[in-house]
């Protein structure tokens, strides 16, 4: 709760032009072990796929001869383009911590910025996955009221420094309610 | 106040057995009539019919044991000492659900037919933030119901009282006295009602009774056989126009008794607690709202109802996850004035509209290509189906679609603006129906911008503001403008000390 303190108020006007700029922070890469994550998780959809494409060549192989090799060769077209989205999602993506907020920057077809300040942060968590475990990684989740669309979760940190910026995250929410 | 202790255990009115009761049963048979059908498909000797009879007299007894238990269970009292309301349910396990006083956002009455036959009320206690929303006591008399909200409702100020700041610095002052009158009402009277229902939107209503028209039609026409003359002609449009007109008239109607049945003696009150609706005939609604819980607030016209001065509100509350559509409270047949005091309580400074920004022209062309998609995807279907069609008539519906749709999404386009001014975002849009969302900046969640791959040549991006009421987009904008108002609004939060809920 926020205690009113009367003579501290302050309302001078800002010059628009003094307002800190989103466009000017340096954003902190992802690491690159996510690169490594995602590529698993692509190749081990295109193992499957290629593998029912198999099966059905295998058993029916009478019937769909023909179209086979089209098949095979849209399926490593399609999975070549989920590759090269997965490293230009990687090479794009961010996050920069401010004073006052948390800016996190993602996407390679749709790029996306979304800025958090954290007097409106509900709660932070981190969380890990299989394959985080077995790489060394961690997710940053954190949580507003504006639901699923303004919430970020911020992949590809090291769990020690995800554990460090959920900390810092907290003690800097000013809790409202 | 009555001599309801409401710090004691306390259960409902006994009558709510009744309530659980046919609840009960009503979702048995919800969920066991195929059973039911299944007896009776088959045939049918005595002892089938003397076990169905023991076996239904047994439900119903079991039912019954299960309601008295239920009720019997159920209680509720306020723990003075840990300052929450606590509510203890269930037959087999049991739960206990307790709220704090400051995590109550506010307290609803609600009945339904069946509550309003046995003279109930639904107490309901909406919670802010946590996973179990709000907790419901479905069967409270008035004045067991009444003395509850107005005491929990003063608890919760008082919790609260220190976060409420200036907003509502008044209405605390004037909380002690609970009699205190009304500061200003407004009641929807049959005359506004009739005039609502006359201008609102009936297309829904007349789409059922187009498909409805047209099956029959199929069922009346002529034999083709009969040489069509000038007069057949002239006589089949003259019905076709009566028949049209006949249509307008019970959509009309239709949705005219729509409109009685939802807002029926609806009642907008400002209270010392916050604005006060009530209104409905089939299910009565009461709602309290407070100014900090509104987190984005609409006004809806059309240009028919702007002459006749009747405005729709609709009020998005802060809710947890993402159900935002059920927390959105209409209020329909509001006149300017009332709008503009309804904003005078929800905003500290009056909502202003000062800079505008305006989509790019790109807009406009996305807009009108996805209205030809469903054209392409008709005529591929017709192209490759064995309708023999009318050529010269195909081509006329096209042209008359086209024109239709292009003109529309011009008038969309033009419509849209943007708003900022010092503490408000106010949207606009809408070609019929036109709508202006307003949004205090302080109470954005965040800021998102986004950016497809190809917008970037043109220097473009999409804006979308985060409230906890719900997201609001601006499509199209030019990106040193965006970036700028993200600045801004950022700066706006930041700087913030109120409390956006």
């Amino acid at each position: 709760m926020d205690p009113i303190i009367p003579e501290n108020f302050e309302n001078q006007q800002i010059s628009v032009s003094s307002i800190p700029r989103v466009e000017e922070v340096e954003f902190e890469p992802l690491s690159p072990k996510q690169l490594v994550k995602s590529n698993i998780s692509t190749s081990i959809s295109l193992g499957l796929f290629l593998g029912i494409a198999g099966g059905i060549y295998y058993f029916f192989g009478e019937i769909y001869n023909g179209y086979f090799p089209l098949v095979i060769t849209l399926l490593l077209l399609i999975f070549l383009w989920s590759y090269i989205s997965n490293w230009q999602w990687l090479k794009r993506s961010g996050y920069a911590v401010r004073e006052r907020d948390i800016i996190f920057k993602r996407g390679f077809l749709f790029e996306k910025t979304t800025v958090v300040p954290f007097n409106r942060i509900q709660h932070v968590s981190t969380q890990r996955g299989m394959l985080d475990k077995m790489l060394g990684l961690s997710t940053l989740e954190i949580f507003t009221a504006g639901g699923s669309g303004s919430d970020i979760a911020i992949p590809g940190l090291t769990p020690e420094l995800a554990a460090s910026l959920k900390e810092a995250l907290s003690a800097r929410i000013t809790h409202h309610v | 106040m009555s001599d309801l202790d409401f710090y004691k255990p306390q259960r409902q009115s006994v009558v709510g057995i009744v309530l659980i009761f046919s609840t009960a049963l009503f979702q048995l048979i919800r969920n066991f009539w195929v059973v039911g059908v299944y007896f009776f498909v088959r045939e049918i000797n005595e002892e089938i019919i003397l076990y169905s009879i023991l076996g239904f007299v047994l439900i119903l007894l079991l039912t019954l044991i299960y309601s008295v238990l239920s009720y019997l269970r159920f209680r509720f009292y306020i723990d003075e000492n840990k300052e929450e309301f606590v509510l203890e349910k269930g037959v087999i396990s049991s739960e206990v659900v307790s709220i704090p006083y400051n995590k109550i956002q506010q307290v609803n009455f609600k009945r339904n037919l069946l509550q309003r036959l046995i003279g109930v009320y639904s107490v309901v206690i909406d919670t802010a933030g946590s996973k179990d929303k709000e907790v419901e006591i479905k069967a409270l008399s008035k004045a067991q119901a009444d003395s509850l909200g107005a005491l929990l409702m003063k608890l919760t100020l008082s919790a609260r009282q220190p976060a409420q700041e200036l907003e509502t610095s008044e209405d605390v002052s004037g909380e002690r006295d609970e009699q205190v009158p009304a500061q200003w009402e407004h009641k929807l009277g049959f005359k506004t009602l009739l005039k609502l229902g006359l201008t609102s939107n009936y297309f829904r209503g007349l789409a059922i009774l187009l498909a409805f028209y047209f099956s029959l039609r199929e069922q009346l026409q002529f034999t083709e056989e009969v040489l069509p003359t000038p007069d057949f002609y002239l006589m089949e449009l003259a019905s076709s126009v009566i028949m049209i007109l006949l249509l307008i008239l019970v959509g009309m109607l239709i949705t005219l008794g729509e409109t009685f049945i939802k807002y029926y003696n609806l009642e907008l009150k400002k209270t010392p607690a916050g604005l006060q609706l009530e209104m409905g005939l089939r299910e009565n609604t009461r709602v309290t709202l407070r100014a900090e819980r509104v987190q984005l607030l609409q006004v809806l016209t059309n240009p028919i109802q702007k002459k006749l001065d009747l405005y729709k509100l609709k009020i998005a509350l802060a809710s947890s996850g993402d159900d935002l559509k059920k927390d959105k409270i209409q209020i329909p047949g509001i006149p300017a004035h009332i709008v503009k005091k309804v904003e005078a309580y929800l905003y500290t400074s009056p909502v202003s509209e000062e800079k505008f920004l305006r989509p790019h022209r790109l807009v406009l062309f996305r807009r009108i290509s996805r209205g030809i998609l469903p054209l392409i995807i008709t005529s591929l279907i017709l192209l490759f189906s064995s309708f023999s069609l009318n050529m010269e008539w195909v081509v006329g519906a096209l042209i008359v679609y086209l024109l239709l749709m292009t003109g529309f999404q011009v008038l969309y386009f033009r419509s849209l603006e943007l708003s900022v001014s010092e503490d408000f975002l106010v949207k606009s849009s809408g070609v019929w129906i036109r709508k202006k969302q307003i949004i205090e900046m302080y109470k954005l969640q965040s800021v998102s911008i986004s950016q497809p791959l190809w917008y970037k040549r043109r220097k473009l991006v999409n804006i979308i503001f985060h409230t906890a009421g719900g997201d609001v987009a601006f499509l199209f904008i030019d990106e040193n403008e965006a970036k700028s108002l993200m600045n801004y609004l950022l700066f706006k939060i930041e700087s913030s000390k109120k409390a956006w809920m």
